[in-house]
C-alpha cells in the first residue's frame, strides 16, 4: 500500500511539466531574424493546423513578427502574438540576415531549452520576401528550404546551427547556404562569415568549384567546350613539415566531347585524364589562392593544421598548400573492343 | 433393505434417484446420468434369468466392478453407474452420452494439422492423446477434487521423459487443494498457479490433443479434467502463448518470418496507443515535421486530450469485443463490424476522436488477435492501459517505465518453479528453437534440459 501511495505520489507530483497537446501549440517551422535600425526583427512562419488539407484555398501557414532592440524581448513579443504556445522543436531553418550577429542570436538560443538546435542556418537578403512566398510544390517555405537544403551533400551536416555556432566560436570561418527566390525558391551560393562578421558571397565560378570538391554530384568541368561530370569524389589534407597537401581524387564520366576522340584507343583516355587533370588543378588552385588572398578558409584546412601544429598557428593566407589532383574518367564502352 | 434406505437418506429422496426392486435384487442409479437402453440391456435381461450370481458373467456391460465400501458405492452412483445390491454389490457402467463428439478446435483453428479437439469427456480426451502416443510410457495419475463435485482430474506424464520434481510439484499442489468444487480446467488451472496476483497465465489452456501430445514428448505435465473440454499444460512460459505449438506444422524458414511479426505484433498491441499519445501530448520533436502538420489538422476539431481520446476508444473496443464473444453468433455476426466501421466513422465525424487514433487502436486491436489465449489477451489490455496511465503523466519517460514494469513483472513469474521468461532468460537453445524461432526438423534432435533430465535426444542415437 505505502509502495503504491509512493508511486502515485511521484506520478502526481512530478508528472505533466511538459504536456502540451498538439492543439494547444503553434508550431513553428522557421524563424527569420534581421536587424533593422539597429532592433533585430523575428519573424515566424507558423503552420495554420485549422487548414484543410485537401483544399487549395486554405491559407496553409502564416507569418507572425515581432521588433525590439534586444532578441530576446523580439521573441517574447513575437511569442504573445500568438494565439498558441510556441513550439520552437520543430524548425526547420532560421533565416538570417548578412547583418545579425550570429554568436548574438546563437546564445539566446542555446540557454533556451525550448529550442532544438538542429535546423539549418541560411542567409537571404530579404526575408519577409522569402517567407511570403508561396511555392506551387510546398506551401511551407522552411519546409521547401530544408528540403533544398538537405539534397545538397555538403549541407547535411555542416550547415546545421550548432556545428556552424561551435566552428565560429573556435574562431574559424563559416559559411552559410544564400537563399534566393529565381522563380523558385534556390540556393544561389553561398555566404561566407569570417570572424562572426559577414565577408562575401562566393561568385558563381567559385561555387561550382566549391560544390564539386564537397562532393556534389553530376557537377560539369568544362576545357574548351568538352566537360566531364564528376559522380565521385574524395578530399583529403596531407600535413607535413608545415606543408599541406590537398589531394583531390575524382571519378568523371564524360559528358560532351566536340573534337573527335578515338575512345577505342586507351591512350585517348590518358590523354583526356592529364587534360582534365590541369583543369581541374588550376580551378582548384586558383579558387583556394583566391580564399587565401581574402584569408578565408571554408574547407577546414586551418583547423586541421593547428590542431597538429598546435605550438605554432598561422592563418590561412600563411599556410603553403600544394595540390595532388587525379581524374579518372571512365573507359564505359571499351568493352566492344574485346568483341570478335 | 437398510443398504438402500441408507443411499435414497444419502441422496435426500433426489427426484432422479431411481431404485428398483426385482425379486428382492435392488437395482439404484440416477436418472440424469444413465442411459435407460444400457440398464435395459445390461441389467434387466440379465435380472430376467432369475440368478444374480450370474451377472458378472452374463451381462454385455464393459466395466462390471464389485463394490466393496459404502463410499465407493457414493461415487459410482455419482459417476452413472447402476448399482445392484443382492448378496454382493455390483457396479455396472450405464453412464449415458452425455458429451458431444469430436469437433474441430474453435479456439485454436490452423490451416494444417489435425482438426480433432477435446470434448468435455475425460476418456475421450484421454483417448485422444493415448491414439497419439501409443507408449506404456504414457503415465496418467487420477485425483478427485471437489468435496460435492468430485471432479476426476488426471495427471499425464512421460515418464522417462518428465522431470520428477516438476511432477512432484504439480501432485502437491493437486494434492492441497480443498474446495467445494471445480466445474472447468480452468478453476484448476487457477487452483494451481505458482502466483495468484498476477495478470499473465502460468498454464495453458488447449482444446488441440496433438498439441499436448507435442508438449508431453518435450516433458511438460499435461492436466485433463472431467467434463472440460480444455487441458492445462504446465510449465508454460510467455513465448509459448506469443507462438502457437501449430507452427511445427509448417516450414521452418517460412514460419520464422511469422514469428518474427508476431513479436513485432506484440510491441505493438502492448505500447502502440501509448506511443502514440507521448508523442501527441509531450515528445512531439519526435515526429516528422509532415506528419505532425497532418497530425494536427486532423486533431484539430477532437477538444479531448490525446489520453482521453485512448483511453474512450480503448473501452470502447474492449465494450465491442466483450459483446462479440457474449453475444450468441445466431443472432448475427455483424455486431463487431457495426461497432467498428459505423461508430468509428461516426466518432471521427462527430469529432469525439482523430481518424489517426482509430488507426492506431484498430492496428493495436489487430495485432493483438494474432494471439489465441484469451487470458493473455486480456493481460495486454492491463499492460495497453497501464501504459497510457503512465505515458499521460510522464509521456515517453512514462512509456519506458510502462515497459520496465513489464519485463520486471513477466521476470519475477515462474511456472512450475521455471522462470516464465524462459527460454531467453535463461537462455536454453533446445526450447528457444521451439518456441522463439525454429530450426530444421531434422536438426531439432534435442529437449530442453529444464523440462528433462534424463531423455535430452528426440532424434537419432
Amino acid at each position: 500500500m505505502k509502495k503504491l501511495l509512493l508511486i502515485i505520489l511521484i506520478i502526481l507530483l512530478t508528472g505533466c511539466y511538459d504536456y502540451k497537446e498538439l492543439n494547444d501549440i503553434a508550431i513553428i517551422s522557421g524563424i527569420g531574424i534581421s536587424k533593422e535600425n539597429d532592433e533585430y526583427r523575428v519573424i515566424y512562419e507558423v503552420i495554420n493546423t485549422e487548414a484543410n488539407k485537401e483544399s487549395n484555398n486554405d491559407i496553409k501557414k502564416y507569418n507572425v513578427e515581432a521588433q525590439d532592440k534586444n532578441l530576446s524581448n523580439a521573441i517574447s513579443k513575437a511569442n504573445e502574438a500568438l494565439a498558441k504556445q510556441p513550439y520552437f522543436e520543430q524548425i526547420k531553418v532560421l533565416l538570417i540576415t548578412k547583418d545579425v550577429n550570429i554568436l548574438d542570436i546563437s546564445d539566446y538560443i542555446f540557454r533556451n531549452e525550448k529550442f532544438n538546435t538542429s535546423f539549418y542556418l541560411a542567409l537571404c537578403d530579404d526575408i519577409d520576401e522569402i517567407f511570403d512566398y508561396t511555392s506551387v510544390n510546398e506551401p511551407n517555405n522552411s519546409i521547401a528550404i530544408n528540403n533544398l537544403l538537405k539534397k545538397i551533400n555538403y549541407d547535411k551536416i555542416t550547415n546545421l546551427f550548432d556545428f556552424n555556432v561551435d566552428n565560429l566560436m573556435q574562431g574559424y570561418d563559416i559559411y552559410l547556404p544564400y537563399i534566393v527566390i529565381d522563380k523558385e525558391l534556390a540556393l544561389k551560393t553561398i555566404g561566407i562569415f569570417d570572424n562572426n562578421s559577414f565577408k562575401r558571397y562566393l561568385t558563381n565560378e567559385e561555387y561550382r568549384i566549391f560544390k564539386y570538391l564537397n562532393k556534389v554530384k553530376e557537377v560539369p568541368i568544362i576545357n574548351n567546350n568538352d566537360s566531364i561530370k564528376i559522380y565521385s569524389s574524395k578530399l583529403n589534407y596531407d600535413i607535413k613539415d608545415s606543408n599541406v597537401t590537398i589531394k583531390y581524387d575524382a571519378k568523371a564520366s564524360i559528358n560532351y566531347l566536340t573534337k573527335q576522340y578515338n575512345l577505342r584507343n586507351q591512350n585517348t583516355y590518358q590523354d583526356l585524364n592529364n587534360l582534365f587533370k590541369d583543369t581541374i588543378y588550376n580551378e582548384i588552385s586558383t579558387f583556394i589562392n583566391n580564399l587565401q588572398k581574402d584569408n578565408i578558409d571554408i574547407l577546414g584546412i586551418t583547423k586541421l593544421y593547428n590542431t597538429k601544429y598546435y605550438k605554432n598557428k598561422l592563418d590561412i593566407k600563411d599556410i603553403k598548400l600544394d595540390y595532388e589532383i587525379n581524374v579518372d574518367i571512365d573507359k564505359a564502352g571499351t568493352a566492344f573492343k574485346e568483341v570478335k | 433393505m437398510q443398504l438402500v434406505d441408507k443411499i435414497k437418506n444419502t441422496f435426500n429422496n433426489s427426484s432422479d434417484l431411481i431404485i428398483k426392486n426385482n425379486n428382492n435384487i435392488y437395482i439404484v442409479y440416477l436418472e440424469s446420468l444413465c442411459s435407460q437402453d444400457k440398464i435395459n440391456e445390461y441389467i434387466l435381461k440379465v435380472l430376467t434369468i432369475k440368478n444374480s450370481k450370474k451377472l458378472q458373467d452374463n451381462n454385455a456391460a464393459p466395466n462390471t466392478k464389485v463394490v466393496k465400501s459404502y463410499d465407493e458405492i457414493i461415487n459410482f452412483i455419482l459417476n452413472g453407474f447402476t448399482i445392484i445390491i443382492d448378496k454382493q454389490v455390483y457396479a455396472v457402467e450405464t453412464k449415458g452420452d452425455l458429451i458431444r463428439g469430436v469437433e474441430s478446435p474453435t479456439t485454436e483453428p490452423d490451416l494444417t494439422g489435425p482438426k480433432d479437439s477435446f470434448n468435455e469427456s475425460i476418456q475421450t480426451n484421454l483417448g485422444l492423446i493415448k491414439r497419439r502416443i501409443k507408449s506404456p510410457l504414457l503415465i496418467s495419475d487420477d485425483y478427485f477434487i471437489g468435496r460435492y463435485t468430485k471432479t476426476k482430474v488426471s495427471i499425464l506424464y512421460i515418464s522417462n521423459i518428465a522431470k520428477k520434481d516438476i511432477i512432484d510439484n504439480i501432485i502437491t499442489k493437486i494434492k492441497n487443494i480443498d474446495i467445494d468444487g471445480i466445474t472447468d480446467a480452468s478453476h484448476l488451472k487457477q487452483l494451481i498457479s505458482d502466483k495468484t496476483n498476477t495478470l499473465f497465465p502460468t498454464a495453458i489452456l488447449t482444446e488441440r490433443p496433438d498439441k499436448v501430445s507435442q508438449d508431453l514428448l518435450d516433458g511438460k505435465i499435461v492436466i485433463l479434467v472431467d467434463s472440460s473440454p480444455f487441458a492445462i499444460i504446465i510449465p508454460a512460459f510467455f513465448a509459448d502463448f506469443v507462438n502457437p505449438a501449430v507452427d511445427s506444422y509448417k516450414k521452418y524458414t517460412n514460419i520464422n518470418f511469422i514469428k518474427l511479426i508476431r513479436f513485432i505484433c506484440l510491441v505493438c498491441t502492448l505500447f502502440l496507443p501509448a506511443f502514440y499519445v507521448a508523442l501527441i501530448s509531450y515528445n512531439q520533436a519526435s515526429i516528422p515535421l509532415n506528419l505532425l502538420i497532418n497530425f494536427a489538422i486532423q486533431r484539430q476539431s477532437v477538444p479531448f486530450p490525446s489520453y482521453i481520446e485512448a483511453i474512450f476508444i480503448l473501452i470502447i473496443c474492449a465494450i465491442l469485443r466483450e459483446s462479440d464473444i457474449r453475444f450468441p453468433a445466431n443472432y448475427g455476426s455483424s455486431i463487431s463490424i457495426v461497432g467498428a466501421l459505423v461508430m468509428g466513422d461516426a466518432a471521427v465525424n462527430a469529432g469525439i476522436v482523430s481518424p489517426i487514433m482509430i488507426i492506431v487502436i484498430a492496428v493495436t486491436y489487430i495485432t493483438s488477435m494474432v494471439f489465441t489465449d484469451i487470458e493473455v489477451i486480456y493481460s495486454f489490455r492491463y499492460v495497453r492501459f497501464l501504459s497510457i496511465i503512465l505515458v499521460c503523466f510522464l509521456g515517453l519517460y512514462g512509456l519506458y517505465m510502462a515497459i520496465f514494469f513489464f519485463l520486471i513483472h513477466i521476470c519475477n513469474l515462474t511456472s512450475a518453479g521455471i522462470p516464465y521468461t524462459f527460454p531467453l532468460a535463461p537462455f536454453n537453445k533446445p526450447y528457444f528453437n521451439k518456441a522463439i524461432f525454429n530450426i530444421s526438423r531434422k536438426k531439432d534432435k534435442y529437449r530442453s534440459s529444464y523440462l528433462t533430465n534424463k531423455n535430452y535426444r528426440k532424434q537419432g542415437d
